[in-house]
């Protein structure tokens, strides 16, 4: 069975319990202070904030709903809103898509890179890795390693190098050979560091340069165990890079990532992706619907 | 909204000299405004309501002190209990004899385990012992050069070989004994909580060899699934305390909270930079104070309690709620402020210390504010409005000032006496001495 297919019936089980649960929420049938309390646990123990979560119940409490079917669906339209953003645009034909992955460290960036290369793989495409990360010990040889278990290219200099240089060879090689995508791998770093942030624009700015064909997709790795700091997370990252989106990691634990709510409320930003685990199948294009059922759950 | 709330707290803080009884509602009040607070900082749910239900217990059957205000006497309960909380199982890492003993680290996957290890190898060196470190996570890609890289960087040694990590461990031990190293220091690979088998694959590892700490590795971004992750590590593997990582970041970090009141264990040791130095024994009085996010706040109430001239405070306090408090009282002021100790201390106590010290407000400027109004005649203090061309001039001369100085002392003084009447007015309290434009 394949990872998706568990997630998918992970999903189906996590419906079930959700429906008996949630079934029981809105089953005290008075709506009383006792049910909007546990709606508020609920979605605060889901990582949606205090002000999200007091807007959702407050917007709740307008309503008046015949059943606790109803009531649910209500809420769960009302969140599903909340992330109805355009369907990202993954590849501009006859272009190079450059893809780069940045994020603090340890949200599963370089595992990422690996899937993303797959994805573009499963659907025609070559993509060439770049490893980028050149601060952190081990950093490219991690990608290196898992390359090459998958085979593809990889191109990456010793530690140390400047990552903007490595990106300019990596972009450079996918232009000649006129690949449609590249990905870049990139060092982990806090959003609170000036230094390293510039170190990004940087890279942006030399990509665009490399190669005038570019089509630039930035993508911020967030990870679902992360509290409401994903949200300054996110707003720091926007400010400095303007990512086109987000991907959203580390689904398969108990955490939800419901702050993905509590950015759009600030931000709008789209979710592109998300990873469920440790293999390289281990991800997918993001499913409002499945995001919700998994966070209500 | 998280701003709003602590300026809330922070603003009936700051009012020096108002005090009163605590009553129900002002602890109710506190504590929803805690409330929030805490579930802002991330502090898992759960926890947030059993610690509220603990404070109001406490706060209830708690005597009335005289010298401070009902909201610093809250303020001061939460943070005392909290701090109580994260360091009730406060340890020393016992690095004592026998040697060679293990110390191994776990957590999930991206927690930051690997430098975890490099560091507290660095940590315990610089004590003087001698580490080996071993390379059991054999999982992720890269994860054994990582760690060699890392570790010769700072010297220290590393063991390798080996096709499982318990062979890893077994024989990093014996090559302990019998080369004289005193901790042996295992890196192991991230795993979800949710994994039964890798979970059972720690926890064989840690009845094979015994160590004498098993560290689990948080990650202080990580919300409230904290208290999941800490609860079933310690019901699958069992661990004796706890690293806190990546707190250089600006996460409150609740998750220590949740995990320390979930588990009972103690944090260790936190890590707040990607340097190896950056690496230190934890203390409960900052993870409390950073959770609240209030900067050293009680620390600074609790100097100013001690040091302040109560019987000065009071009559000054009289004077300012009818609004005649003048340039001599204001005197007494600065001479209070100076006693509280270098000025760039005091501000980095306070709450929203870092917009005040945009501010030219320093012990040099305290000194020439003092010595203008020492240069000014009573009838002057009293009545500044009569300071005018020749009598500024006079001032200015006589401080040591100049007249730029003296007109902004003037302007400022003016801005806080518009302050007091509002306040005689009964318009709430407002800080004194920090007056938000007092110091233009
Ligand atoms: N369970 C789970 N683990 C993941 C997922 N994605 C990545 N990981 C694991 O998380 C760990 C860190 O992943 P990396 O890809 O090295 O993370 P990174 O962001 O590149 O880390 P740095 O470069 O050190 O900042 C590895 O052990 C990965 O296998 C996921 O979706 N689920
Ligand atoms: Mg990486």
């Amino acid at each position: 069975m394949s990872t998706l297919d568990r997630l998918r019936k992970g999903l189906a089980k996590a419906r079930a319990d959700l429906k008996q649960k949630l079934a029981f929420l809105f089953k005290v049938s008075n709506f009383d202070s006792l049910f909007w309390e546990e709606l508020e646990a609920k979605l605060i123990q889901s990582d949606l904030g205090v002000k999200t979560t007091l807007e959702i119940v407050e917007m709740m409490k307008k309503n008046s709903f015949s059943s606790p079917a109803e009531g649910f669906e209500a809420l769960k339209k009302a969140l599903l809103k909340t992330l109805d953003f355009p369907l990202p645009v993954l590849i501009e034909k006859n272009k190079l898509n450059f893809y780069l992955i940045v994020g603090v460290n340890g949200t599963g960036k370089t595992t990422t890179a690996i899937k993303l290369a797959n994805f573009f793989r499963h659907r025609g495409y070559s993509p060439l890795l770049i490893a980028a990360d050149t601060f952190r010990a081990a950093g490219s040889e991690q990608l290196e390693v898992m390359a090459q278990r998958h085979s593809f290219s990889v191109v990456s200099q010793r530690r140390g190098a400047d990552a903007a240089a490595v990106v300019f060879d990596g972009l450079s090689k996918a232009f000649s050979n006129r690949l449609e995508v590249a990905i870049a791998d990139t060092a982990g770093r806090l959003h609170t560091r000036k230094d390293l942030m510039d170190e990004l624009k940087k890279i942006k700015k030399v990509a665009l340069k490399a190669c005038p064909e570019l089509r630039m997709v930035v993508l911020l790795v967030v990870e679902a165990t992360f509290g409401l700091n994903a949200l300054s997370q996110v707003r720091v990252f926007d400010e400095i890079l303007s990512p086109n989106g987000l991907i959203l990691t580390k689904l398969d634990g108990t955490a939800k990532g419901g702050f993905i709510i509590a950015v759009q409320r600030e931000l709008q930003k789209p979710v592109w992706f998300v990873g469920f685990g440790e293999k390289i199948e281990d991800f997918d294009l993001f499913n409002k619907e499945l995001f919700i059922q998994a966070l209500l759950s | 909204m998280f701003e709003a709330l602590t300026e809330k707290i922070q603003a009936a803080l700051s009012g020096f000299f108002s005090r009163g009884k605590l009553t129900e509602k002002q602890i109710k009040d506190g504590l929803r405004e805690l409330k929030l607070v805490l579930l802002e900082a991330d502090v898992n749910y759960q926890v947030v309501k059993e610690f509220i239900a603990e404070v109001e217990g406490r706060a209830i059957g708690q005597d009335v002190i005289e010298s401070i205000t009902p909201a610093q006497q809250i303020v001061k309960i939460i943070h005392d209990e909290m701090v109580r909380i994260l360091g009730s199982s406060k340890k020393e890492f016992d690095s004592r004899p026998p040697y060679p003993f293990l110390v191994m680290l776990v957590g999930l996957q991206g927690v930051g385990k690997t430098t975890a290890v490099v560091k507290l190898g660095n940590f315990l060196k610089k004590r003087g012992m001698k580490p080996l470190l071993v390379a059991a996570d054999l999982r992720r890609a890269a994860a054994q050069e990582q760690l060699a890289i890392l570790a010769e960087e700072c010297s220290l040694a590393v063991f390798s070989e080996g096709k499982t990590s318990s062979e890893l461990i077994k024989q990093s031990l014996e090559k302990a004994r019998n080369e004289g190293f005193d901790v042996v220091i295992a890196d192991t690979a991230g795993r979800l909580h949710l994994d039964e088998d890798l979970m059972g694959e720690v926890r064989e590892l840690k009845e094979a060899y015994n160590p004498r700490y098993t560290l689990f590795v948080l990650d202080s971004m990580v919300g409230q699934d904290a208290l999941n992750q800490a609860v079933q590590f310690d019901e699958k593997i069992g661990f004796d305390g706890m690293i806190l990582t990546k707190l250089d970041g600006d996460a409150r970090g609740g998750a220590a909270l949740s995990a320390v009141k979930v588990t009972g264990k103690p944090i260790y040791f936190v890590s707040d930079g990607e340097r190896v130095q950056n690496f230190q024994e934890f203390y409960p009085e900052r993870m409390a104070t950073r959770i609240l996010g209030m900067g050293d706040i009680l620390t600074l109430v609790e100097r100013a309690q001690a040091e302040m001239d109560l019987k000065k405070a009071k009559e000054i306090e009289k004077k300012m709620a009818k609004a005649q408090f003048d340039l001599s009282d204001f005197l007494l002021q600065l001479e209070e402020l100076e006693k509280l100790g270098p000025i760039g201390e005091i501000l980095k106590y306070l709450p929203g210390g870092a917009k005040l010290r945009a501010l030219p407000l320093d012990e040099k400027k305290i000194k020439h504010m003092k010595a203008i109004v020492q240069s000014m005649t009573l009838e002057e203090r009293k009545n500044p409005s009569i300071i005018k061309g020749k009598r500024k001039e006079r001032i200015a001369k006589g401080s040591g000032t100049s007249l730029l100085e003296v007109n902004q002392l003037l302007r400022g003084f003016e801005e806080l006496q518009k302050i007091m009447k509002e306040m005689a007015k009964g318009k709430g309290k407002i800080p004194f001495l920090f007056g938000k434009d007092f110091f233009k």
